[in-house]
């Protein structure tokens, strides 16, 4: 016998909405946006839900599997500065966790050819700067090249989080840089410095060591969007490059990318790994 | 003689085995510290039972009417139903079916064995089919024991509104006094299956009941159905809606979603004693969700002027927004 009680009041509604489709937990309200935009075909069959925040979804996606849910509840969230093998570990076979090959998936978004096609959509045309989608491809580099103090500086941050607070099992956690944060390399280490508690020659060294790894990406697009984070890059393409507003961009690069085929990653996730797996 | 009171029917739990889509559930209806929830909203997919629970609480609560089960348990003899109740300070268990091994009745119950079919029962129900049989009107021919009430004490009712709502229209035939005043049970029927329908009922006040009429019309009006009145055309024998631009039309002419609405308040402004159970089952039938509002606090307005638990079943979150996650219980595959 089972028996139907109270439940915490975020599962209740997002059970309620549910019905007997497929729960797929994302982290941010963008992530939803994407996902029903590209698999609006599935949404009799599958519903993404916005948590909040990567600590809320941990714990909805725990509870609604300790409730029973087994076949029917999966996240998908940011890679973040999670390694390849972390990454690979979410594809195994009955994971319910599955993290981004790439750093958020904003990233999916930025593809030369489709972003190259939003922005002609721009007035004036931009096909004076960027007269093809391999300019646009090199102007994408550059701008991640741009992030990569900044990007340093919060993978700085994502290994202190995990020793030390991680192992402490404090809450205080160390907050990213804001999106749109300067990424001059002098104002990062100065108010690094600040954030890891330490001097500035320190925090320059520690930024520096995570700058080379980073630039160890940077050699092509696609390792690039591994390491730097969308969100970012979606920021500074609407600043410096379309300057109508980021959300309608974000809004035309989704249908874009959609329209140019969904990418081959997240498809993966989607059909063959939760629906296939939820239909057997 | 005192001053009549009525007991207070808290549902607690239904328990639930092998009937239509549900395999084997108990679904609470009281909070962590153990106190009934005064509203409780069923959600779940379509197909998940949400109908099928409304009506086996229904279904059960017609053996305590009559001492036998209502034509949904009836049909399903493989099956297994018990609705727990709180009666003021007593715990009772309602059942139909083989009890299964796990099953816990309270103490006094009373039910349906499907294996022979043996009526069972303890004296509690004996004392509550006899106060429902005087207020029905067909007294019993022995003295009310007085072992769990004083004889002033008056059982409630279980009002249920099934999904199917709405009005048609009547002709002259149809119009009838209601036969009882009280009933322990009453299902919504539409006026072709139910001679007591809401029409009927508008018209035969009018003509019989001017005084509580005036009443009725007065609620009717204060509905605020965005500036329509409503009254009596006597030479067509109809109740008419007027609307705020001055057209007319007859009743049965509103709006499904108006009518969804007025059926609703109407209903339980008839039907309802303090201390009743009300089943209302999708709720939102045809609601805009600003009506949807619109219902859910009048329903709990009402809750202000006669307590009353409310059971209902919904597709529509405004309803969970409104009563609250605590309140709702989901119905869920798993």
């Amino acid at each position: 016998m089972r028996t139907i009680s109270s439940l915490p009041p975020e599962l209740t509604r997002l059970l309620f909405d549910a019905g007997t489709r497929i729960i797929v937990l994302v982290e941010g309200d963008d992530d939803r946006y994407v996902l029903r935009e590209w698999f609006g075909e599935l949404l009799s069959e599958v519903e993404f839900y916005d948590c909040g925040g990567i600590s809320n979804l941990n714990k909805w996606l725990e509870d609604l599997l300790s409730y029973g849910a087994l076949k029917r509840a999966y996240s998908i969230t940011d890679r973040d500065f999670r390694d390849e093998t972390e990454v690979n570990n979410s594809y195994e076979e009955g994971s319910h966790r599955f993290i981004l090959r790439r750093y958020a998936l904003e990233n999916y978004l930025l593809s030369p050819r489709p972003l190259w096609e939003v922005l002609t959509l721009r007035h004036p045309p931009i096909t004076a700067d960027l007269p093809d989608e391999q300019a646009m491809e090199t102007r994408l580099l550059e701008i991640c090249r741009m992030l990569k103090s900044v990007t340093a500086a919060n993978l700085a941050y994502f290994d202190e989080n995990r020793t030390q607070y991680q192992s402490s099992r404090q809450t205080a956690r160390l907050e990213y840089f804001s999106i749109g944060h300067h990424h001059d390399r002098h104002i990062v280490i100065k108010q690094a410095a600040k954030q890891l508690k330490c001097d500035e020659e320190d925090c320059e060294k520690r930024i520096a060591e995570r700058e080379e790894i980073i630039e160890g990406y940077l050699t092509n697009l696609n390792s690039a969007h591994q390491v730097i984070d969308g969100k970012r890059i979606l920021h500074w393409v609407n600043n410096d490059l379309f300057i109508t507003g980021r959300d309608y961009l974000f809004r035309l690069l989704t249908d874009r990318a959609k329209l140019r085929g969904l990418p081959d990653d997240i498809v993966i996730i989607v059909q063959d790994r939760i629906l296939g797996s939820a239909r057997t | 003689m005192g001053a009549k009171i009525f007991m207070k029917l808290e549902l607690r739990s239904v328990r639930i085995k092998n009937i239509g889509p549900i395999d084997d559930i108990k679904v609470d209806f009281y909070d962590a510290k153990s106190k009934t929830l005064p509203v409780c909203v069923i959600g779940g997919a379509n197909g998940s039972g949400k109908t099928t629970v409304l009506e086996i609480i229904f279904s059960l609560a017609e053996i305590l009417h009559s001492g036998k089960a209502g034509a949904f348990l009836k049909s399903k003899p493989d099956g297994y139903a018990q609705a727990d109740w709180l009666i003021d300070e007593y715990d009772f268990s309602i059942f139909f079916g083989t009890l299964p091994d796990d099953a816990e009745l309270k103490k006094e119950h009373c039910g349906i064995q499907v294996e022979g079919i043996t009526f069972v029962s303890t004296p509690l129900y004996a004392d509550l089919h006899q106060r429902i049989e005087n207020q029905q009107g067909n007294p019993l021919p022995w003295r009310l024991s007085e072992t769990y009430w004083s004889a002033n004490n008056l059982v409630p009712s279980l009002i249920y509104l099934p999904h199917s709502r709405s009005l048609e229209p009547v002709s002259g035939q149809q119009i009838h006094k209601e036969d009882a005043d009280y009933s322990f049970i009453h299902r919504f029927q539409t006026v072709r299956q139910f001679p007591g329908s809401l029409t009927s009922y508008l018209i035969y006040l009018d003509y019989a009941e001017p005084e509580q009429f005036s009443d009725v019309q007065q609620f009717l009006n204060g509905l605020d159905f965005d500036g329509k009145t409503f009254h009596i055309d006597r030479k067509k024998l109809d109740v008419i809606v007027k609307t705020a631009n001055g057209h007319e039309h007859p009743l049965h002419e509103l709006s499904s979603g108006e009518q969804n609405l007025l059926i609703i308040f109407t209903e339980l402004r008839r039907k309802l004693l303090p201390g009743s159970v009300a089943l209302i089952d999708e709720i939102e039938n045809s609601l805009h969700p600003a009506y949807q509002h619109r219902l859910a606090q009048g329903l709990r307005k009402l809750q202000g002027e006669a307590p009353y638990q409310l059971i209902v079943t919904t597709h529509a979150p405004a309803f969970v927004e409104i009563f609250g996650e605590e309140n709702t219980r989901i119905l869920t595959p798993f």
